[in-house]
């Protein structure tokens, strides 16, 4: 039994030195295996931030009295905010609003300091740049804590004030490091898209050039040849990810609070998960144009629905349904877990169930394929 | 120049026939956009938040209810604390609001200050920061008005009044689907071309081609020509999607709008066809259609992340990025009408890199086989 | 007006440097108004002369005059006046056929008067009227050739080149196919017409015969094949098996040029014509083909002994080896392969010959595991193939067409995993492999990308990895198509040794006289076979292979009128 197992290995590593060899032939291959992970670390790892730094805005000053000039001081020292532009009339305020030029528009009217003085409302209008709504919001929290803190500091002091704060700590990334999500985020992406390709686009190419009959004719059973697709593709997509969970230990301060042993636990059950779809779309496709139709109608919707460019909670309840069966929401949230949350054993397992029954799932629904396809 | 127009016919007929370009071109755009308009959504509405009360007081209580009465947040109570961590380490919340013990003696107490918590799971720093300015602004906001309610002078009041320009409603969809088109049309417009030069080689057609009559110029613009017919056709779609079906304003001319599409549509099936020409193997043109494609268009080209928060190194790069260009443009388009200092010089950039990629398509097609 | 329709002059081309030149030092004019063929094996350089006489490619040195203009200067100039069909079908298969046409009559500057005349008389010429709103990818191969013919003629060429139109095309295609361009030179159009069948190049005016790059033989072939009269033979009335036969004969050190099994016979060339009479009683004078003038050309079959059967040894002793028990194929109403039945027995050697889409292959994939059946059962020494297809498959061994090789693995690392595949281990494993190296001479190229070989090497390296595991039945799909012809008997030799050993062979082909070499052939025509038996047998008295195999169509063709 044992020795009719390890017989059968004999078969299975041929075919996936056969695998590493082609891959590895080819020099472009070899690029375009190491260059996307550098790629995303060197540029992406900075960008994808829904932080709004180097605001510019602008303000119409029509009071022009002491209290609306320290109102604008106000706004010049705030650390965010990077450039004022002062203008003396409505159509330079418009135009610089128009043009992009600034987020934000002030007006305080010429009766602000009286009113002011007098007890009576003031008004300040701020102008906000819809086209970019999500930019607008957070724009206008700011401005709202400034002007509230403006008026906290101008009121009477001899007013008893409750003395409230919040004290606001942010969990499992105490600086809010943006490049820890992103990492994560584009590990997860990278490793799909590699692990979809060599697997989806592999046996296509194999297809098309003949040498799949070869393989077919040989003595060897349907899973056998599964698995001699799907190991290359794994060790592969294995090394891209350890590339960037590399560089985020190294370089990017990223902390690994849980295990190791965990951690790549979850990433080799994931890439399974991955190989199942990626061989399960190679059972339907004859042509590699089939193919790479098929990795993109499946990665690009994955990706965004996998809540890296918005948040899974935002999205209607169907489509929350819908990422029970996505593999990357679990992906994330192991990835989360046990890099940033130190999660529990148990919980790990709560995700890698599902990526285990989803795994299940399309490899076999791969193999039956494969079978059926010989018709 | 005569030979142009049969190529063109042969073309169209060649997409026609073939059932993936209309997939890719009609139906792509169609699943891409919907998920942009359901799930790419900016608009934090029912985040759930933890609440724990340790110690009642009045006072937090008017706190706690401007959080309850929001629709961006979903309250959920929990009675101690370890239930709380928890929830918060598996994500079922994504922050907690905690009034300590000592909240209401602190509060009475004038040389104490009294503290609320809140606890946010950073894993998302997006929420976490969305999260962290809205309770400030609920504090600032309900300190105001405690003020305004205590003074017996009279407060001196600022009222802020918000008004917001172009898309009053502040729905993040109106900005979201047009600059969208801008992805979804890099992505459609490079998997259309990425094959279709390295398919005449290798059926061997490309051989009968070249000796014919026509000339290498002939050949790049029929291409262009049916492709930018079938890619104009895809834009139109989304773009009658985004205004007919989604509610999506449209202030700009419909002229303009064409014309900055066109520029766009002709950097993409440049840089498609270019690519279609060099990568010899299907499985490079398809890493390279993700890689250099679709993954720049979505994190560089400025339309979910503001470029001038980016680095300034980095910012350089997004220069490289056609939808860099076309995203602003067909923003305001959308949004903002005829807004020319904008338009004009974004449609001057996509023109110079449809020129240069033009002529590096002419460089790099050659008339003999070595 | 000028004589010569092209003058080269020591043409050399290469393609990059320290490489071998494709073309070597080639220097002959070709006459107006004649069918001239450009005859060798893949690899010769065929295709790369066609492509600078065309201007595709310039040449290294040399130089060439092609309608009196230079190719590389003044190339719209000639393709005003040239019409090419290269090999690759250069067709929009996803175009109907008057789209095509349409296409090229455009891009040749037809006027729509033009048009409609030319597009009259073509289609009438080559009778693809009634298909005009056909796809052209759902044209048999026989019609795409003539609608690849019809679109380069359009622009009213003084010189056609032709590059391998009659590769996938049936014989009965082919016969019209060359009709076709023999009635197009009574109207003063030139033809250069490639082909690596040697039958074909006889009824050709002049002819090239390439080999290597270089230029070997200008001239009528008529002339030459003559020159061999009076020393070409079939062995008659002889007891001996007749690969047996073949293998002494080989082995004897006569002066011999050629030998290859023909049916029950052997064909046997003498490099003197006078020997006969010491061999008379059993050798009778035949007439020569134009091949076994071309072999003498290219330097006689290689007359060493195979070496590959050496340590085979089959321990399979079921008598029938593979059987085929009314195997049914249906795609939907379609039925590609109708209750096919034959036996194989130990140690023979079956064919299976047809027209393309005539269900050859279909039967071909069914027995080999590649395809299910619909109904019936493929079984591999008794063992069916849908019950047990891993321990059924490892009885043989599998060549596919067009050598389907990992291309981008070296040599060396094919081996390895043909020998992995198969469950070879260790010494044993190695032992195999060596033995493959040195029985197909493969060392001097073990790191070489295999898609880089040269075909001959391609082919034998496919068959190396197909015997690697020592299969009592082995599998080959089209093994020699492309192949020239002393690559294809050094091929059969290697099979005959084997099948000497007890190995038993099923092999598809569509050359006429590589059926020659079959035991029995299975003739599959629209999903039916319709004849099965020896070569000799479905022969008629004087008939070639080709002869019998038009004849046996038609028959069955006609029958089946009758009966509608």
């Amino acid at each position: 039994m044992f020795k009719q197992l390890f017989n059968r290995l004999s078969y299975i590593s041929a075919l996936i030195i056969k695998e590493f060899q082609i891959i590895w032939s080819d020099p472009r291959n070899r690029i375009m295996i190491l260059l996307p992970p550098l790629l995303q670390l060197t540029i992406f790892a900075f960008t994808a931030t829904f932080e709004v730094k180097n605001i510019s805005m602008v303000i119409y000053d029509k009071d022009n009295s002491i209290i609306s000039r320290s109102l604008s001081d106000k706004f010049q020292n705030t650390p965010t905010v990077h450039t004022v532009y002062h203008v003396d009339n409505e159509s330079d305020f418009k135009n610089l609003i128009d043009t992009q030029k600034v987020y934000l528009g002030l007006t305080i009217p010429p009766d602000f300091s009286r009113n002011l003085y007098a007890k009576r409302p003031a008004t300040l209008q701020f102008i906000l740049d819809g086209r970019k709504s999500n930019a607008a919001q957070i724009v206008m929290g700011y401005s709202t804590q400034i002007v509230n803190a403006f008026q906290y500091e101008l009121n009477d002091i001899s007013i008893p004030k409750p003395k409230i704060t919040i004290d606001i700590r942010h969990w499992f990334n105490p600086n809010l490091n943006y490049q820890w999500f992103i990492i994560i985020s584009l590990t997860g992406a990278i490793a799909t898209i590699m692990m979809l390709a060599i697997t989806a686009l592999a046996v296509a190419q194999e297809k098309e050039q003949g040498t799949f009959d070869q393989i077919i004719v040989a003595p060897l059973s349907s899973t056998e040849i599964l698995i001699g697709k799907t190991i290359p593709a794994l060790l592969i997509a294995l090394l891209d990810v350890s590339l960037m969970i590399g560089a985020g230990l190294l370089f990017f301060d990223l902390p690994l609070s849980g295990s190791f042993v965990s951690l790549y636990l979850s990433i080799i059950v994931f890439l399974i998960s991955i190989a199942g779809i990626g061989l399960f779309i190679s059972t339907l496709c004859q042509t590699q144009q089939q193919a790479i139709l098929g990795v993109f109608a499946f990665f690009a919707p994955t990706f965004l629905l996998s809540g890296f460019v918005a948040p899974i909670e935002n999205m209607p309840l169907f489509l929350q349904k819908l990422s029970i069966i996505n593999p990357l929401t679990y992906f994330f949230n192991l990835m989360k877990g046990i890099f940033l949350k130190d999660i529990s054993i148990p919980m790990i397992w709560e995700n890698i169930i599902p990526l285990l029954i989803i795994s299940i799932i399309t490899l076999t629904f791969a193999g039956w394929f494969f079978n059926k396809r010989l018709d | 120049m005569k030979y142009v127009w049969p190529l063109v016919k042969k073309e169209t007929l060649q997409i026609i026939r073939d059932p993936s370009s209309i997939l890719i071109a009609f139906i792509l755009p169609l699943i891409l956009l919907l998920i942009f308009a359901y799930a790419v959504n900016l608009d934090n509405n029912k985040i759930r938040l933890g609440l724990l009360v340790e110690g009642y007081d009045h006072q937090a209580n008017d706190i706690i209810d401007s959080f309850k009465g929001t629709e961006y947040l979903e309250v959920i109570r929990y009675i101690n604390r370890s239930d709380l961590q928890t929830a918060l380490i598996r994500g079922d919340i994504k922050a907690a609001l905690i009034v300590p013990n000592d909240f209401a003696k602190n509060i009475g107490d004038p040389n104490n200050t009294a503290h609320l918590q809140v606890l946010s799971d950073a894993s998302d720093p997006n929420i976490a920061l969305f999260i962290s300015s809205y309770a400030q602004g609920v504090l600032s906001n309900w300190q105001r008005i405690f003020m305004q309610e205590q003074s017996i002078t009279g407060p001196t009041q600022i009222q802020i009044e918000p008004v917001i320009w172009f898309n009053p409603e502040l729905k993040s969809r109106n900005f979201i689907l047009p600059g969208s088109i801008a992805i979804i049309m890099t992505l459609v417009g490079m998997i259309l071309t990425a094959l279709v030069i390295s398919r005449e080689w290798e059926r061997g057609t490309m051989e009968s081609l070249l000796t014919t009559k026509i000339s290498k110029m002939d050949f790049i613009l029929s291409k262009y020509i049916a492709y930018y017919g079938l890619a104009l056709c895809s834009t139109l779609f989304c773009t009658v999607l985004c205004v007919f079906v989604f509610h999506v304003p449209f202030r700009g001319s419909f002229i303009v709008y064409l014309i900055v599409s066109s520029l766009f549509i002709a950097t993409a099936l440049g840089q498609g066809f270019i690519v279609s020409t060099l990568a010899k193997n299907q499985f490079l043109a398809a890493i390279t259609s993700a890689m250099l494609g679709f993954l720049p268009a979505v994190m560089l080209s400025g339309f979910l992340f503001e470029i001038s928060s980016m680095p300034t190194a980095i910012s350089w790069i997004t220069y490289f990025i056609p939808a860099r260009y076309f995203a602003p443009a067909i923003n305001n388009l959308f949004l903002g009408g005829n807004i020319w200092s904008i338009i004009l010089p974004q449609s001057f950039f996509l023109l110079i890199g449809a020129l240069l990629l033009f002529f590096i398509m002419y460089k790099i097609t050659k008339e003999r086989l070595e | 007006m000028i004589k010569s329709i092209a003058e080269i002059s020591h043409l050399t081309k290469v393609f990059s440097l320290g490489k071998k030149p494709a073309l070597d030092d080639i220097t002959f004019t070709l006459p107006r108004g004649k069918i001239s063929g450009l005859i060798g094996p893949d690899g010769a350089g065929k295709t790369t002369l066609i492509r600078l006489l065309l201007g595709l490619l310039s040449p290294s040195q040399g130089k060439i005059r092609v309608l009196d203009l230079d190719p590389v200067t003044e190339t719209k100039d000639l393709h005003q006046k040239t019409g090419y069909m290269p090999q690759k079908f250069g067709l929009y298969e996803d175009l109907t056929v008057l789209e095509n046409m349409n296409l090229y009559a455009d891009l040749n500057g037809l006027t729509e008067q033009e048009k409609r005349t030319s597009f009259k008389q073509l289609l009438a010429m080559t009778n693809l009227t009634p298909f005009t709103e056909r796809l052209a990818g759902n044209l048999s191969g026989g019609m795409k050739q003539k609608l690849g013919l019809v679109c380069s003629l359009l622009g009213h060429p003084d010189f056609l080149l032709l590059d391998e139109p009659s590769v996938g095309v049936d014989p009965i295609s082919r016969r019209e196919l060359m009709k076709l361009v023999r009635d197009l030179t009574k109207s003063g159009i030139t033809v250069l017409w490639s082909t690596s069948y040697l039958d074909e190049a006889e009824q050709f005016d002049q002819i090239l015969l390439l080999n290597d790059g270089k230029l070997l033989f200008q001239g009528n072939p008529k002339e030459l094949t003559n020159s061999l009269d009076g020393s070409v033979f079939l062995t008659q009335n002889t007891h001996l098996n007749n690969r047996r036969l073949l293998r002494q004969i080989l082995k004897s050190q006569k002066p011999i040029i050629d030998a290859v099994i023909q049916g029950d016979s052997v064909r046997v060339v003498m490099t003197d014509k006078n020997l006969q009479r010491k061999y008379d009683t059993f050798l009778k004078q035949t007439t020569p083909r134009f091949e076994d003038a071309v072999i003498k050309i290219l330097g006689g079959a290689p007359m060493h002994e195979s070496l590959v059967a050496q340590n085979i040894s089959v321990s399979e002793t079921a008598s029938v080896m593979i059987e085929a028990d009314h195997l049914t194929k249906r795609y939907g109403s379609f039925t590609a392969a109708n209750d096919i039945t034959f036996q194989i027995k130990r140690g023979e050697i079956f064919g299976l010959l047809g027209p393309n889409g005539a269900g050859k292959s279909t039967s071909f994939k069914m027995m080999c595991g590649l395809s299910k059946p619909t109904s019936g059962n493929a079984l591999i020494t008794g063992i069916d193939m849908n019950i047990d297809p891993t321990k059924a498959r490892s009885k043989l061994g599998y060549m596919a067409q067009k050598f389907s090789l990992f291309s981008p693995l070296s040599v060396l690392q094919n081996l390895r995993f043909f020998a992995g595949i198969y469950g070879l281990k260790g010494s044993d494993k190695k032992n195999r492999i060596d033995q493959m190296i040195d029985v197909f001479n493969l060392s001097r190229y073990l790191g070489t990308p295999s898609g880089t070989l040269p075909l001959g090497y391609k082919q034998r390296l496919a068959l190396a990895c197909a015997i690697m595991h020592n299969p009592p039945i082995l599998f080959l799909d089209e093994p020699t198509s492309g192949v020239d012809p002393l690559t294809r008997r050094e091929f059969w030799n290697h099979i005959n040794s084997m099948v000497e050993k007890g190995v038993t062979v099923m092999v598809t082909t569509h050359f006429m006289d590589e059926a020659e070499y079959c035991d029995r052939i299975a003739l599959i025509y629209q999903g039916n076979a319709i004849r099965i038996g020896s070569p000799s047998q479905l022969k008629k008295q004087g008939e070639t292979m080709e002869d019998a195999f038009i004849r046996l169509i038609c028959e069955y063709d006609q029958k089946h009128e009758v009966k509608k």
